[in-house]
C-alpha cells in the first residue's frame, strides 16, 4: 500500500502524504542517526498504523526508543541523543528546572537553550511535494517559552527536601567546575589583551580604507614612533631568491609576532603591528635592527609591484 | 555521591536531536491536510508540546549517566546478590531484600539530582493517555506486514 508492493521502495518514491508522515516519524517521534531514505522495519510498522489511522501507543514507543538509544550509547555505538525536546519537557514538568533555578543553575548559557526547526508549508516545497509555498502571517514561530506546569505530574525524584537537593547540586558544582549563574563574568568572551594574530582591520572594511591602511603602515614603519619590542624577539631568515613583496613583509611581520612570547608583549595602541616595536635602537639586538631596516626599505619596492 | 557516567563517549561528542514542531495550519494552507489523521492518533497536544525550549546541556548531562532498568537488569541484580551471598539462591526478590520489579525505568542524574523516568512520565509529558493504542516491535508482526505488501 505505502511502498507499492515492494519492500525495497525508497522514500522518494512514495506519495506526498506518506512522505510527510515519514518525516514526522523521523524528525518528531523517532529520530534516526543516519539518512532517512531507507526506513527501518520499526519505522515501516509505525508508518503503517499512522497512515491507516489506527492509534499507536506513543508513550510506549517513545520509552522503547529511548531505552534502545541508551543501550546503544552505553555500547558506544550511538552519539545521537533522541527526544531532546521531550526530555526537556520532562525536566520542566518534573520541577527539576525549578530546583536548578533556585540553585542558580538555570541561565540560558548554562542550559544551552535551543528549539527545533518547524515543519510547515516551506518544508513541503523543499520536499518538492508542492511547487510554491504560500507564507502567512499566522505561520507558527519557534518558541522558547516554557509550557505551563501540568497538575499531578509524576515525581522525577524522591528527594523533596530543598536543603538536601541544594547539597546534591553543590556537590555536582564542586566536582564538575560548572559556573553558577551569578558568577558568570559580564563580558566572558572578551580578552583583556590581544597577544597574537593578525593586525586589526579597519571598522568600515571598505576598499578605500584598505588602501589607507597600507599607506599608514608605510608611514608608521618609516617613522620613529615605535616602542616596546621585546629584546629577545626571534627573527626568521629570508631564503635566497625570495622577493620582498608587501605580502611577504606582512607575512614575516605576522610570523615574527607569532613567535614572540605573548607574556612579554603589551599592545599599547590600536592593534597595528608598529605598536609592538621599540624606537630606542640601543635596546635592540642586531637581528631586530636588520628586520626594521628591511621593513623600512621594502614598501618602496612593493609599491611598484602592486598596482 | 554523584551517579557515575555510564557512557564512554565524551560529553561534547554527543549530539542532541531536537524534535521538529509541526505547523498543521501552514500545511493545510499549502494543500496538505493532515487534521483527520492526527485527530485519530490524538497526537495534536504532543505536536503542540514540541514547540518549546530544549535544554541541550541538561539533556546531555542526563544522557551520559543514563541506564535502563528493565527485566534483564533486574535479573542481573538478582545474580549479583546471589554471587555475593550464595545462600540467597532460589529465593524471591523480596527475600533477597531487593525492591520488587514493577516496570522498565530509565535511571540517571541531572546536575547531581538522581531521577527516574517511567512510561507514565512520558505519557504525561506528551499529553496522551498511557495505556491505549497499538504497540508492537516483534519480528513476526513486521514479517506479516511485509508479506502483505505494506
Amino acid at each position: 500500500m505505502i511502498l507499492k508492493g515492494n519492500s525495497a521502495t525508497k522514500l522518494v518514491d512514495i506519495d506526498g502524504h506518506h512522505r510527510m508522515l515519514m518525516k514526522f516519524m523521523t524528525e518528531c517521534i523517532f529520530q534516526k542517526g543516519g539518512g532517512s531514505d531507507q526506513p527501518s522495519g520499526d519505522h515501516k510498522l509505525v508508518l503503517y498504523f499512522l497512515s491507516v489511522c489506527d492509534k499507536i501507543n506513543l508513550p510506549k514507543y517513545l520509552m522503547h526508543h529511548l531505552c534502545w538509544a541508551i543501550k546503544e550509547g552505553i555500547r558506544g555505538k550511538r552519539k545521537q541523543i533522541p527526544c531532546g525536546r521531550l526530555l526537556s519537557e520532562i525536566f520542566t514538568q518534573g520541577k527539576l528546572l525549578e530546583t536548578l533555578r533556585r540553585n542558580k543553575l538555570a541561565s540560558d548559557k548554562t542550559l544551552k537553550t535551543t528549539t527545533g526547526k518547524i515543519i510547515n508549508g516551506k518544508t513541503l516545497q523543499n520536499m518538492k511535494i508542492i511547487k510554491k509555498f504560500y507564507p502567512n502571517e499566522k505561520d507558527l514561530k519557534e518558541s522558547t517559552i516554557q509550557t505551563e506546569l501540568i497538575r499531578d505530574f509524576p515525581p522525577l525524584y524522591k528527594e523533596r527536601n530543598p536543603e538536601v537537593l541544594a547539597a546534591l547540586i553543590a556537590g555536582y558544582v564542586k566536582e564538575s567546575g560548572i559556573i553558577l549563574d551569578d558568577e558568570t563574568p559580564d563580558v566572558p568572551d572578551e580578552a583583556p589583551l590581544r597577544i597574537r594574530g593578525k593586525r586589526a582591520k579597519p571598522d568600515d572594511g571598505s576598499e578605500a580604507a584598505g588602501v589607507q591602511t597600507k599607506k599608514s603602515k608605510k608611514d608608521k614603519s618609516e617613522s620613529s614612533n615605535l616602542e616596546n619590542i621585546p629584546a629577545s624577539a626571534p627573527k626568521r631568515k629570508r631564503g635566497k631568491g625570495e622577493s620582498s613583496t608587501t605580502e611577504d613583509v606582512e607575512a614575516q611581520e605576522a610570523d615574527d609576532f607569532e613567535q614572540v612570547d605573548p607574556e612579554n608583549v603589551i599592545e599599547i595602541n590600536s592593534g597595528t603591528s608598529s605598536s609592538f616595536i621599540s624606537s630606542d635602537s640601543s635596546e635592540l639586538d642586531d637581528s631586530t635592527l636588520s628586520l626594521i631596516r628591511k621593513i623600512t626599505k621594502t614598501p618602496q619596492k612593493a609599491t611598484k609591484s602592486v598596482p | 555521591m554523584i551517579k557515575p557516567k555510564t557512557m564512554a563517549i565524551p560529553f561534547e561528542l554527543f549530539e542532541v536531536q531536537v524534535e521538529s514542531p509541526v505547523d498543521f495550519e501552514s500545511l493545510k494552507r499549502n494543500r496538505m491536510n493532515l487534521d483527520e489523521l492526527m485527530a485519530a492518533q490524538q497526537m495534536v497536544p504532543y505536536f503542540n508540546m514540541l514547540n518549546g525550549p530544549t535544554y541541550v546541556n541538561l539533556v546531555k548531562d542526563f544522557w551520559v549517566r543514563a541506564e535502563v532498568y528493565d527485566l534483564d537488569a533486574a535479573k542481573v541484580e538478582e545474580l549479583q546478590a546471589v554471587s555475593k551471598d550464595p545462600s540467597l539462591r532460589g529465593m524471591s526478590r523480596k527475600e533477597m531484600i531487593l525492591e520488587p520489579f514493577r516496570q522498565t525505568e530509565i535511571r540517571s542524574a541531572v546536575m547531581g539530582i538522581p531521577i527516574t523516568i517511567i512510561e507514565e512520565v512520558i505519557a504525561k509529558a506528551c499529553r496522551v493517555a498511557p495505556t491505549t493504542g497499538f504497540f508492537g516491535m516483534s519480528a513476526e508482526i513486521i514479517h506479516c506486514l511485509t508479506a502483505s505488501n505494506l
